[in-house]
């Protein structure tokens, strides 16, 4: 039980510091509204990532103009915010994903030496 | 109640959280309206009211409000040092102590139990102060890193280190009694009380410094 804890609580923290390129990276595939990323992230094994965090985290990246977002109407149901990649997000997309493979390699690099 | 009502029963929850932190009313009407519109569009979209609304009111509250820009009034966004929350289960301590000592040793439910159960009261009286003591801990541990993720599990883990900090601290304390024929002397009361208050502290320092370490948190 403990253990388990310790390793939700570590996976949380690695999950810290890549949740918002993964969002871009989902957003850059197709466009989508906010529980649609949250189920995308599911679908890619995220799954204790929720609404509760994902909605702050896009209204976030909105509000940084890395996300553009457009209302459209909903099927016979209430309007949606649709999500897409704006040209700004595109290129820190690519920035982070960058810098994230040279991080990944670093790490990779140290702990097959250590 | 309908899913919809749940959903816009969670906006207000939200909502009042920002009245009470001083946001501003074009600024909150602007975002409870995206907030709402959002919800309602992703339970048309099939995601269920509890996966929408399974989340710490407050905390959803002021991450929002930040990704939106928005400064708060007093949601000190603290990280909870080791020191921050030893201060504050010290603090909270001491008020459940304060109030065990009117409502329990010395108030109505002490006289109760002194007067019906005799001997024995004075175990329960004990017992019932010790419980309150750790409650106030959790309670004000909770209330002071209120709006950080996880302030409920740091909680209880602080009371339950306390309260195995504090059964040590116990153990020696009623050992130091037996040494001085169970004094009532201020002296050796002052020397009781701190055995497990020191104790309490080591506890909750030890304890918190492994947790981080374990967690990989600590830099």
């Amino acid at each position: 039980m403990w253990r388990m804890t310790v390793s939700v609580e570590r996976e949380t923290l690695l999950l810290r510091g890549t949740l918002d390129m993964c969002v871009l990276a989902l957003l850059a595939r197709r466009p989508t509204h906010a529980y649609g990323v949250v189920q995308r992230l599911q679908d890619h094994g995220f799954a204790q990532t929720g609404y509760g965090t994902i909605y702050p985290l896009v209204s976030r990246l909105r509000r940084q103009g890395l996300l553009q977002q457009s209302t459209e109407p909903g099927d016979g149901g209430p309007s949606r915010h649709v999500l897409a990649l704006s040209d700004d997000g595109r290129a820190t997309l690519e920035e982070w994903t960058r810098e994230f493979h040279e991080m990944t390699r670093r790490v990779t690099l140290l702990l097959e030496e250590a | 109640m309908t899913g919809e009502e749940r959903l816009s029963e969670f906006v207000d929850r939200v909502e009042e959280c920002w009245v009470r932190l001083g946001m501003e009313a074009t600024v909150r009407r602007r975002l409870v309206v995206d907030l709402e519109t959002d919800l309602l569009g992703a339970h048309a979209a099939g995601a269920t009211v509890d996966e929408l609304v399974r989340t710490n009111v407050v905390t959803f509250a002021v991450e929002l409000a930040e990704a939106n820009g928005v400064e708060l009034r007093g949601s000190r966004q603290e990280r909870p040092t080791t020191q921050g929350v030893v201060e504050t289960t010290i603090l909270g301590g001491l008020a459940g102590a304060i109030l065990s000592w009117f409502a329990i040793l010395t108030g109505p439910i002490g006289n109760v139990l002194y007067d019906h159960y005799e001997t024995v009261g004075a175990g329960i009286a004990l017992v019932l102060t010790g419980a309150v003591v750790l409650a106030s801990m959790g309670a004000a541990v909770r209330w002071r890193f209120r709006y950080v993720r996880g302030s409920t599990r740091l909680a209880v883990t602080t009371a339950a280190l306390a309260l195995a900090g504090g059964a040590v601290g116990l153990v020696l304390a009623v050992g130091y009694a037996h040494r001085t024929d169970f004094s009532d002397d201020i002296g050796t009361i002052f020397v009781e009380t701190t055995l497990v208050a020191a104790f309490c502290g080591l506890a909750i320092v030890a304890g918190q410094k492994a947790l981080g370490a374990r967690a990989g948190s600590r830099p």
